[in-house]
């Protein structure tokens, strides 16, 4: 197994934008997806030296394990909700972000859910192969996605007409 | 964000749009990176997963309820740079620094501890804005252990973890709109769902669950569900002054304990049935009355 520092090292540089990531493409509340994140580290430990893209393996088993446990919550909802949500993004990282950062965020995670998943593959860093492959569509329809979603955004943020396409 | 890629995957030339994403991107991931509990995290990962041995993931408490230290370290982090301004006024501390004289033994005798409790509890809960959360921690110390628990309550809803003296999370209780109360119990690997009663469950003259509660609070260990349940965030004031008025809890004097002005509390409590609320002169009762 790789050693435990150069885990340690990955583990404190990728968490958080693993969280992020989480949240953003399936919508779960932050401490949900820090749960989801850990989990899917906790997976994917076993398996390091096989991994020939950790980060693409931890996004995929992140984001099934985050709609699996999204359904698990639909299903059971035995509270009507935690005292600390008050909204979609967490109050702290609301607190933490500008007030054009939280608009960038919440028409992220208003965009329809295959641009919305798309944009957020495309802005953790990867590729339209490890993309289309991940979420099983065609290289050409992550193209199309991404560029319905950045047209959106360019319509919600006001940036229409300056060139975006 | 991998730029090269970005530019270069039919993601067009906007450079502003690109811009804004990008450095919301960063600044999201740099402000999750500051509200978890990194090093925590990690050590648990490398440890093996230690929580999942302790049997806690066989649990399956109802949904929302399940947290882990790690994730209370996190959320404990969240609620702490939600805003100062915006919570200031819903944001109590009590500190309950217990000492018990001696060790607690069923339904013996009654068990006398001493407490301190800091005084702008009362203040802060009583000025909290319904609309905001309120947050405190609660740490008794004795011969057991430290035992802490993390309590929230935002509107009729509430929020209780307990930590067992080991760190381990005991017990886990919600509060939904005031009537429905969720309880998981770790140490048991039960949970259960009830609804609140209406009306107090007990006890003469309002000396009920409230007052018998709060001196359960200064034992350490106690993982009792049934404690567990009646205590929560909304009701410590009431149940605190509850207890004083019916003499479960007597104001011993004042010290300053951890830097923080607090009120020395006395607690005589026994854990017998039929023995929960103890007795107490009629001149106290009416004093108490009129307090």
């Amino acid at each position: 197994m790789a050693g435990d520092q150069e885990i340690g090292a990955f583990y404190e540089r990728e968490m958080p934008r693993l969280v992020l990531f989480v949240t953003i493409s399936t919508g779960l509340d932050i401490h949900a997806a820090a749960d989801v994140a850990q989990a899917a580290f906790e997976k994917a430990l076993p398996r390091w030296p096989t991994l020939r893209s950790p980060r693409a393996w931890l996004c995929r088993v992140a984001q099934r394990e985050a709609f699996a446990r999204y359904e698990a919550v639909r299903r059971e909802v035995p509270v009507d909700a935690v005292p600390d949500w008050p909204d979609q993004l967490s109050a702290a990282l609301a607190a933490e972000l500008r007030a054009e950062q939280r608009e960038v965020m919440a028409h992220l995670q208003s965009l329809p859910p295959k641009q919305r998943q798309v944009m957020t593959w495309t802005l953790a860093g990867f590729g339209d192969a490890e993309i289309a492959g991940s979420l099983g569509l065609s290289a050409d329809a992550v193209k199309q996605s991404r560029y319905y979603a950045r047209r959106n955004l360019a319509n919600r943020l006001g940036l229409a007409g300056r060139g975006s396409r | 964000m991998n730029e090269e890629l970005w530019r270069t995957s039919g993601a067009g030339d906007d450079a502003e749009l690109d811009a804004w994403l990008s450095q919301t991107w960063e600044a999201a991931a740099t402000a999750i990176a500051t509200m978890l509990d990194l090093p925590a995290g990690k050590e648990a990962l490398l440890a093996g997963a230690p929580l999942a041995a302790d049997g806690i993931a066989e649990l399956r408490p109802p949904a929302g309820l399940t947290r882990t230290v790690a994730r209370r370290g996190r959320r404990l982090a969240l609620v702490s740079t939600a805003g100062a301004a915006t919570l200031a006024a819903g944001v109590a501390a009590l500190v309950v620094a217990g000492a018990s004289s001696e060790p607690h033994h069923g339904s013996e005798a009654p068990v006398v501890s001493t407490a301190y409790v800091v005084g702008r509890v009362d203040g802060a809960l009583t000025a909290a804005d319904p609309t905001a959360i309120a947050q405190m921690t609660v740490t008794t110390r004795g011969p057991a252990g430290t035992t802490t628990a993390e309590e929230w309550s935002y509107g009729d809803q509430s929020r209780s973890v307990t930590n067992s003296p080991n760190g381990r999370p005991a017990y886990d209780t919600g509060l939904s709109s005031g009537l429905v109360y969720t309880v998981v119990s770790y140490a048991t690997r039960a949970w259960a769902r009830h609804h609140r009663p209406t009306a107090p469950v007990s006890g003469p003259s309002g000396c009920g669950s409230g007052a018998a509660v709060v001196p359960l609070l200064f034992e350490p260990g106690q993982t009792s569900v049934r404690f567990a349940a009646s205590w929560l965030p909304a009701t410590v004031v009431r149940d605190l002054r509850s207890a004083i008025s019916c003499r479960t809890l007597a104001v011993a004097g004042w010290q300053r304990v951890d830097g923080v002005d607090a009120i020395r509390l006395t607690s005589r409590s026994s854990t017998g049935p039929g023995s929960r609320f103890p007795s107490r002169p009629d001149s106290a009762r009416s004093r108490s009355r009129g307090s």
